[in-house]
């Protein structure tokens, strides 16, 4: 049974590797570029996060989609792009669990990005420390997700 | 007929009734049933039904799971394919089944009996509720009013379907905690229930009452067993002689049971029980077959009762004596 599990793992993992590469061709348009080891990095990071955080991930897609959405930030160079990536990975996995599963990956990718891009300016440590925290007090509270202390504003002030 | 007189490889008794899916694959393997190929073949459906079964409850949202739903939603399925294979007599005949039309129509199957289950669990609870007894015991009643009825109305057969999600806090005669599961758990659950009120309700509640008082001023709040207490009280009547009509025994009758079994070894006070027992049947008109065997099963566990307690010169609490009410 384990090693059955093993080569449908082993599977999945080409899979992504092969979408991964799928996205490095287009957005190496935008003088953005994941090596071999960088991507290899990824999915170990993920794996890592999928054990803290106690979930199992059954379809591709989380990393592209992170990829995707990410990829025409401001705040991402060359430099940083791998690092934010793996750190992107890491608060989209916690707060999968932190929010209850009460909302679908493309809706916390894209609040993650807004936020990104917004309030947090680039700011990897002010996104999972102070705004996704609050975004999940929003959302248990019923509240949309970007709201601000002052009833109806939100973090941009819209 | 000739399906239960068949032969089997596989022998029921060797599956756990609990986890009746893994022993079966487990056994059908050692008996060479099932080759490396196979196993491998149904391990594989068993993942791709786990894997739809994971899709339809995140919906397209999500690509992930907390590892804990994901197995909840994995012993569902087993729970539910266990189902449909245990209407096979014969284990040999599920393992060939399975076999050859797969475990996803295993499943399928399997959560259609959940639902036909479902409905016979409705109108036993019917007429469970028709035949409760009319006495103020919290966990009799809140585990036969609230209790079933939570479970109705949040049973979760597509997911969860071996969590029963209540606490079924009235004991029964025959423990069922940890024989099964489920929807299997609450059937038994209820049709024991079913068999204890009939049984009760060949006395008068009044007389119960009394018994139960006898037993312990404070017996709306105890988890007891009401059936277990009036079948023993019965037994003590029979004992000495007494109409069992009047549920409760004297002092001196107490004492007289005592020296009756006193230097007795188990097995004749289980002879002297068991042909008290028959009188009873004869005298209660139990013809109920299937309330008969209900009593019957368990019958080791009376006599082990009484036997300790005439050790322990604890007589008293298996049998109760006239007391006076307070008012």
């Amino acid at each position: 049974m384990e090693n059955f599990y093993l080569q449908i793992i082993s599977k999945r993992k080409q899979i992504e590797i092969a979408n991964i590469k799928k996205c490095n061709e287009y957005i190496s348009k935008y003088g953005l570029v994941l090596s071999d080891n960088q991507i290899s990095n990824l999915l170990e990071r993920r794996k890592e996060t999928l054990k803290q955080t106690g979930r199992v991930e059954f379809r591709e897609g989380t990393i592209d989609k992170l990829i995707k959405e990410f990829y025409d930030s401001l705040y991402i160079n060359q430099e940083n792009y791998a690092i934010t990536l793996y750190e992107l990975i890491e608060i989209f996995y916690e707060y999968k669990n932190e929010t209850m599963d009460l909302i679908t990956d493309d809706e916390l990718i894209r609040f993650m990005k807004k936020s990104f891009d917004g309030v947090c300016q680039g700011d990897l440590e002010y996104l999972s420390g102070t705004v996704m925290y609050k975004m999940r007090e929003n959302l248990l509270n019923g509240k949309p997700l970007d709201a601000s202390e002052e009833e109806g504003e939100g973090y941009e002030g819209d | 007929m000739k399906e239960i007189d068949s032969i089997s490889t596989i022998k029921r008794e060797n599956l756990d009734e609990r986890n009746y899916f893994k022993t079966l694959l487990e056994e059908a393997y050692y008996h060479q049933m099932l080759t490396d190929n196979d196993m491998v073949n149904l391990q594989m459906q068993a993942l791709q039904l786990l894997d739809e079964r994971i899709y339809k409850y995140n919906g397209a949202g999500s690509s992930s799971i907390r590892k804990e739903i994901m197995e909840e939603i994995s012993n569902s399925n087993s729970y539910t394919i266990g189902i449909y294979l245990k209407t096979f007599r014969n284990p040999d005949d599920a393992i060939k089944d399975m076999k050859e039309k797969g475990v996803e129509i295993a499943y399928q199957e399997g959560r259609k009996k959940i639902d036909k289950l479902l409905n016979v669990i409705r109108v036993m609870y019917m007429k469970v509720k028709e035949n409760k007894l009319n006495i103020e015991n919290d966990t009799y009643n809140d585990t036969l009013i609230g209790g079933i009825e939570g479970f109705l109305k949040i049973y979760n057969p597509d997911f969860k379907a071996q969590d029963i999600k209540i606490t079924a806090d009235y004991p029964l005669y025959n423990n069922l905690i940890g024989k099964l599961d489920g929807i299997e758990f609450i059937k038994e659950y209820l049709n024991s229930l079913y068999l204890e009120n009939i049984f009760c309700k060949k006395f008068p509640e009044e007389k119960i009452k009394y018994l139960l008082y006898g037993y312990s001023h404070d017996y709306k709040e105890l988890i007891i067993n009401i059936f277990e207490i009036v079948l023993l009280e019965t037994i003590g009547c029979k004992l000495v002689k007494r109409d069992i009509q009047d549920l409760i025994i004297s002092t001196a009758e107490l004492n007289e049971i005592y020296f009756m079994f006193k230097d007795k070894e188990k097995t004749k006070v289980k002879q002297k029980i068991n042909s008290i027992y028959q009188e009873i049947r004869n005298e209660l008109l139990l013809d109920n077959q299937e309330l008969q065997k209900y009593i019957e099963k368990n019958f080791d566990y009376i006599v082990e009762i009484i036997t300790t307690a005439v050790k322990h010169s604890t007589l008293d609490k298996v049998f109760i004596t006239q007391k006076f009410i307070e008012n």
